[in-house]
């Protein structure tokens, strides 16, 4: 059984883990962070659209297949295709509520730099917010739903790899 | 006047002197005091400027330009192919945005937005999805139409996702995927069960804007449209299993028309003096009538022939 104290800092392990895993463009340590409940999702939107109540997104992979799907894009569909770029991505809590036993309702600031691998040249690329519903187990934590908002509206150029 | 991207209003006000003006763009408030503006001033003088709008199939067409022809001068024939894209009726229920940012020229992105996509996108050859026929007509504004064949395989191979090749909103596979692209850079996309128009401004001889803007039908019922949304969200688009591809070549073209020499398009070219009406799927010619239609409005000379 975890200490309520715990809890923080299992979280914090598993926002760490998500964000490094998309900096070393490692997408099977990526999916890892995510529950494999069926309805485990992952969803990248915009601010704009999340306040007009759009439901259209620029990720929207709403079941676990589908996260596993994002893997098979990233790592075999589009290999090679594109420019790639580096990230580096800085996250920061804002706030964290239990919504069951074992379910928290955590809440994320992120920024996100990116380095073309053509230019060399690093720019901040985004900056936003993560929703997330986080699933707590003995010493634990896996994402449930992860939604990036991004601040935002546009995308520069394209985005390859989840945010 | 007016900074929202999105909404609704009755009046706008200018924040320095408090004008005032109603929807229909009259100036209807303008306070002042005796001597502030001429004896003879005349309010209805002074309307916002008025654009020249038409409705296309619920497409809401707007110009401010005085010289621009009427609509049906203007689309050239184009009537029946717009009501095909958007759902044969234009009968639309917005879904959304993807907005996008491409660091490249408009031509860039005008040249080479529709025809490659038998030819750029390794996501349909992987999975074997392209399997379809396909042409390509424009007319003589440079206005393109393009029409492919989709035969969609019994399942979506190493993806797990069979909604992305999925269509289920009916209609004829043989026109399965079908653009209308207007010279010179806006356009809109019916692929399978994803409806989008493809709103794009040059920011700058450098950047170009575009607001993909998605649809579902009014008709459609809550599993058809969360159907669209997820094959919308996921499949074209700058973050697309389709499309991803596309603003990163955009980009690699825009680099590489900073070299010197010319752009010659050679695929679909039979007879570098004639300018056809008729082009194969894949053709890069089907630009050529935009880029006449260009030449003879920006009054540039053509080189003769031989």
């Amino acid at each position: 059984m975890m200490t309520d104290t715990d809890v923080p800092a299992v979280i914090d392990a598993l926002q760490t883990r998500y964000i490094a895993a998309l900096d070393d463009r490692n997408m099977e340590a990526w999916l890892a962070t995510f529950s494999k409940d069926p309805d485990a999702s992952y969803t990248c939107t915009t601010a704009e659209s999340e306040e007009a109540g759009l439901p259209l997104a620029l990720i929207l992979d709403d079941t676990y297949t589908r996260l596993q799907d994002r893997v098979t894009y990233v790592t075999q569909i589009w290999a090679g295709t594109f420019a790639d770029y580096r990230t580096r991505h800085f996250i920061q809590r804002t706030a964290a509520r239990p919504v069951s036993d074992n379910q928290y309702d955590v809440e994320t600031n992120f920024m996100v730099a990116c380095t073309p691998v053509e230019t060399g040249r690093t720019e901040l690329f985004m900056t936003g917010m993560y929703f997330d519903r986080v699933v707590v187990d003995s010493n634990d934590a896996l994402f449930l739903a992860k939604k990036a908002v991004m601040d935002s509206s546009m995308v520069e150029r394209f985005m390859a790899y989840p945010l | 006047m007016e900074t929202a991207p999105r909404g609704n209003k009755l009046r706008f006000g200018c924040p320095y002197h408090r004008w005032t003006f109603d929807s229909t763009g009259r100036l209807v408030g303008c306070p002042n005091k005796p001597g502030d503006y001429p004896d003879d001033f005349d309010r209805s003088n002074y309307p916002l400027a008025r654009p020249t709008m038409a409705l296309v199939h619920g497409l809401v067409m707007v110009t401010f330009s005085e010289q621009a022809p009427p609509i049906d001068v203007y689309l050239d024939g184009l009537h029946d192919s717009i009501a095909e894209v958007l759902a044969g009726d234009g009968r639309l229920r917005l879904l959304g945005y993807q907005k996008v940012l491409l660091k490249a020229n408009w031509k860039t992105y005008a040249d080479n937005d529709t025809y490659h996509a038998g030819l750029l996108h390794t996501a349909f050859r992987m999975l074997n999805w392209q399997g379809g026929k396909g042409y390509q007509e424009a007319n003589a504004r440079g206005h393109r139409l393009y029409v492919g064949e989709l035969s969609l395989p019994e399942s979506a191979g190493r993806l797990h996702d069979p909604s992305l090749i999925e269509h289920r909103s009916g209609g004829d596979l043989s026109r399965g995927s079908v653009s209308v692209r207007f010279f010179p850079i806006s356009g809109m996309t019916r692929h399978l069960d994803s409806i989008s128009i493809r709103f794009a401004n040059p920011l700058s001889v450098d950047e170009t804007e575009v607001h993909y803007t998605y649809f579902a039908h009014v008709d459609d019922d809550e599993k058809l449209i969360k159907h669209r949304v997820r094959q919308a969200s996921n499949l074209l688009g700058p973050c697309g299993l389709v499309s991803m591809e596309d603003a990163a070549v955009f980009h690699r073209l825009h680099s590489g028309s900073q070299t010197p020499g010319d752009a010659v398009f050679q695929m679909g070219v039979t007879d570098e003096y004639v300018i056809p009406s008729e082009f194969g799927q894949s053709d890069e010619s089907s630009n050529l009538p935009g880029w006449e239609y260009y030449r003879k409005v920006m009054g540039y000379e053509k080189a003769p022939a031989g």
